[in-house]
């Protein structure tokens, strides 16, 4: 406490505006007559907005954390923002996967209808922005797979027709891995192909409507396949027939 | 149990969210890149098997960032202190950029630098009311100290960086 009972804690408190309109008007009063206290609030005056920008400048560098210890490669095309929080995403969803226990494979309804919903949050705009390089996608495809333990081709994946390839995400239904690929029409509408791990027995294609969505699903080989979009129904048939056609054959 | 279940995928969602900021807490929090790699993935862990006591309303950043500061303060910290890891504040905060020459990146530098040299108390009351923007009462309350105190560190580490006070001439800013 200084002669004029301003402590150099007031003074701080007076430059972040944490005081009362009546102790700041008060020391406002004080610093007009006083230039030793003006003096003092001087040293006490730093750039907090340098501060605030310096650290914002580490968040690009956020490590990927929980993939440190796998074998993705290292980043090259895509910005290193762009990669903290794919791997963050990433780190995440695997997170939920290892801590829940490995419960019985989800039933199929189940799931469809979960990604139907969630489906439904999508427009164009979720998408369209996603333009990328075709290394940065296919290292991407390489990790998601990789949870999945399904290994679908890229070359399939990137080339299906009518349908502009965007991302490939993991997500979890339950305690399973669900991988989500996500596609825009040539239209602007989005279309997802999802896959997650199954118990049931194999079932050839066969289209629904879920939600009001245009839906096809499969099953083959262990694993539950889905085809979903607000779109025409019979494309996102043949999109099915196509990958299943294509998975099948081992793609 | 669906609910719980629903709770750790919403937390899980929010964490992507933040998690880089996280990350840099823990940064601050543990003043090197390796302790803070570990707190920011054992905060995460923790948040995620305790997602369901977290309140509907509540934050998730600031609740996520306690838990970190819990794990740090009564775990973490002193498994550094014993490795002989120290608390000192390691240059290595201060990362090469990827262009060494713009000004801006060097500027950064030296204001992390000067930020990361403060004595951890400081140094973690800065980040928290100037970076993060907690008001003086949050700090106190997620710090759990009185707000007198929270007062009196910002007070110290300003006059230790009052260096890059915008009116500082060139001469003592490059002094530093």
């Amino acid at each position: 406490m200084t002669a004029n009972g301003i402590d150099d804690e007031d003074l701080v408190a007076y430059l972040d505006g944490e005081l009362s309109a009546e102790r700041a008007a008060q020391i406002r009063a004080a610093l007009e007559s006083d230039v030793t206290l003006r003096d003092r609030l001087s040293a006490l005056q730093i750039d907090t907005a340098a501060v605030r920008s310096a650290f914002d400048s580490l968040l690009d560098q956020a490590p990927a954390g929980m993939l440190k210890n796998t074998t993705a490669p290292p980043p090259a095309l895509i910005g290193r923002r762009a990669t903290a929080i794919a791997a963050s995403l990433l780190i995440v969803a695997a997170l939920g996967f290892t801590m829940g226990r490995f419960s019985a494979p989800p039933e199929t309804e189940d799931w469809r209808m979960a990604v139907a919903e969630y489906q439904l949050l999508y427009r164009s705009e979720t998408l369209s922005h996603l333009v990328r390089e075709d290394d940065a996608l296919e290292r991407e495809r390489a990790r998601v797979v990789a949870r999945l333990g399904l290994d679908i081709d890229g070359k399939t994946l990137m080339n299906l027709d009518g349908l502009s390839y965007r991302r490939a995400q993991l997500l979890g239904f339950e305690d399973a891995p669900l991988v989500q690929f996500a596609y825009l029409d040539g239209n602007q509408q989005p279309l997802a192909f999802c896959v997650t791990p199954t118990g049931a027995a194999d079932r050839p294609v066969e289209s629904a409507n879920l939600k009001g969505l245009s839906a096809a699903s499969w099953i083959a080989g262990g694993y539950a396949f889905l085809v979903i979009g607000d779109i025409a129904p019979d494309h996102v048939r043949r999109t099915a027939e196509t990958l299943a056609g294509a998975i099948g054959k081992g793609a | 149990m669906p609910d719980k279940k629903a709770a750790r995928a919403r937390l899980a969602q929010e964490i992507q969210g933040f998690h880089p900021r996280l990350w840099r807490y823990c940064l601050a929090l543990s003043g090197e890149r390796t302790a803070a790699e570990d707190l920011c993935q054992s905060a995460c862990l923790r948040a995620l098997e305790k997602s369901d006591q977290l309140q509907p309303a509540s934050n998730s950043d600031r609740w996520v960032f306690r838990i970190a500061r819990n794990l740090w303060f009564n775990q973490l910290r002193a498994e550094k202190v014993r490795r002989g890891g120290g608390l000192v504040a390691s240059d290595d905060i201060a990362l090469a950029s990827p262009d060494p020459n713009a000004e801006t990146n060097i500027f950064h530098a030296e204001v992390l630098r000067a930020v990361m040299a403060l004595p951890e108390a400081q140094r973690i009351t800065v980040f928290l009311v100037y970076v993060e923007g907690f008001s003086y009462k949050e700090a106190a309350e997620h710090l759990q100290i009185p707000i007198g105190t929270v007062m009196s560190r910002l007070a110290a580490a300003r006059s230790k960086l009052a260096a890059y006070n915008p009116n500082a001439d060139a001469a003592t800013r490059q002094s530093l």
